[in-house]
């Protein structure tokens, strides 16, 4: 009876993503699809075909979209795991962790608009750099907070010995600190990716519709009312993060 | 070969080091003795670099050296915890010192496994820390440090959390590789029997400074230092025994 309740239970769990994903298939699969009619009547590859196609920058979008959540998730957790080891060093360390706070207590969007201004003396708005950049300035202090419970008394007193055993900056985070920290690193990594992945107010509104990543396009075809290629585009968006999730599911499960 | 000069350390209006002055021969090992919180570890972390001081000297060698990285004093502090890092195999973690200087590899493998065998555990250069008992790991902490022939060995009651019977096969262990390579030691601890076994001077640390006896009767006579009563408790069983045996 458990079991059977278990099963039913992991069934809708399942079908949580799978119906709504099937849907955006066979939406993105289909000519024509009227009510009543609980399928298809006609069933075309057009979409897709034109999604690689130069009419819809739907694949480069994509691929814009790749190279900045991974430069992103890069920068962010790199600079964050630097300076969370400092904080954790720094007699302002509570202080500091409270600005990490900050940006999500604002909602990025609230941020967006009232940085946007410093974008527009800066040139940035409207631009990948520019966008890239205001991707990193959630992704950075998400990482920060994720690495602020990290380091312990143990690392950091390892740290010290590897210091006095000869090893300078640069020898420590290659040798000792890196290698130990891989878990969270991965995690950390996978986070800032989905963050800057799924990322649409500041991509939209410091982009100003001139940088067509994904998030941006998928918005723009439910605007236009073009089921089909908001499917396509819908897909491309989920796919990457479940690629990743496959790839690292031992690790990251592990790690929770 | 260390001399330090009115050494100055407080936290938050706590004084923990008053005009702390002392030096240490080559080859040298002074057993310092303190109550916790004594500021042992204080001193200790201000010699390797990685506390700074509020005033004072520090010499090395005759040279300077409060403002070199902890990298650059050649000074390595070993704690109660090996710490060995358990990423790495014995091996790996005996050769860290002799890798981040980056030396040939050739001469990495032979100083490593010279010294693997001197620490009797070569048969274990391939398993991880995980793998080894508390004593091995101590000796794999101690080669770790041992192989970059260090100015100084800092050790911070390195045998507190061993085994009574392990404890003395490593202060033996210790002993004849400190004197075979003539290292000089700063060897904190709170155990009266090791401090006076391990070192050729014994310390008192009280109230921020270091009281070196230049001879043993100065420490035994020395209240403070419970020495005498300690052997006078060890007399009196040893009396009271006697005395039921007779009786017997």
């Amino acid at each position: 009876m458990k079991r059977a309740i278990e099963n039913i239970l992991w069934v809708l769990l399942a079908s949580l993503f799978i119906l709504p994903a099937s849907y955006l298939l066979l939406l993105s699969f289909s000519a024509s699809w009227q009510f009543p009619m609980l399928f298809p009547d006609v069933l075309t590859a057009k979409w897709w075909v034109w999604s690689f196609g130069s009419r819809f920058a739907v694949v480069g979008g994509m691929g814009l979209s790749l190279g900045i959540a991974a430069g992103v998730s890069l920068i962010s957790t790199l600079a964050a795991f630097l300076s969370s080891r400092w904080m954790a060093l720094s007699r302002h360390r509570n202080g500091l962790l409270l600005l990490a706070y900050f940006p999500f207590v604002l909602s990025p969007v609230v941020l967006a608009a009232s940085i946007y201004i410093f974008f527009v003396r800066l040139g940035w708005n409207g631009s990948v750099a520019g966008v890239l950049f205001a991707h990193f300035l959630i992704a950075y202090p998400y990482a920060v907070i994720l690495f602020s419970g990290y380091w312990n008394e143990r690392l950091l007193t390892m740290d010290a010995l590897a210091a006095t055993l000869g090893a300078g900056s640069f020898q420590r985070y290659r040798r000792v600190l890196f290698p130990l920290s891989r878990g969270v690193l991965a995690l950390a990594l996978f986070q800032t990716f989905l963050i800057s992945w799924f990322e649409y107010g500041l991509s939209s509104y410091i982009g100003m519709g001139r940088v067509p990543v994904l998030t941006v396009q998928v918005y723009r075809y439910i605007s236009e009312a073009n089921p089909h290629m908001a499917a396509v585009a819908s897909l491309l968006l989920v796919f990457p993060p479940l690629l990743m999730l496959w790839v690292n599911k031992r690790f990251l499960i592990r790690l929770i | 070969m260390l001399e330090v000069e009115k050494l100055k350390k407080s936290y938050g209006g706590e004084t923990v080091l008053r005009d702390l002055s002392f030096s240490v021969r080559e080859g040298d090992i002074l057993s310092i003795l303190g109550r916790s919180g004594s500021g042992k570890s204080t001193l200790l972390k201000i010699l390797a670099g990685l506390k700074e001081p509020d005033d004072g000297k520090v010499l090395l060698r005759g040279r300077p050296v409060l403002h070199l990285p902890p990298q650059k004093r050649g000074m390595v502090y070993l704690y109660q915890e090996t710490l060995l890092f358990p990423h790495l195999n014995v091996f790996e973690n005996m050769a860290f010192g002799l890798r981040v200087r980056k030396l040939p590899e050739k001469e990495i493998r032979l100083r490593t496994e010279q010294l693997l065998d001197e620490l009797g555990i070569s048969g274990h250069s391939r398993k991880m820390p995980g793998q080894l008992s508390g004593g091995q790991q101590q000796r794999v902490a101690f080669g770790r440090a041992l192989i970059i022939n260090p100015s100084m060995l800092l050790l911070d009651e390195p045998f507190g959390k061993l085994d009574s019977r392990t404890r003395e096969e490593m202060q033996e262990l210790f002993m004849r590789v400190c004197r075979e390579h003539r290292i000089s030691v700063l060897f904190v601890t709170h155990d009266l029997k090791e401090a006076l076994c391990m070192g050729d001077r014994i310390a008192r640390m009280e109230e921020g400074q270091l009281k070196i006896y230049a001879r043993l009767s100065d420490f035994i006579s020395d209240a403070a230092t419970g020495a005498q009563k300690e052997m006078d408790f060890w007399t009196g069983i040893r009396e009271e025994s006697k005395k039921k045996n007779k009786e017997r």
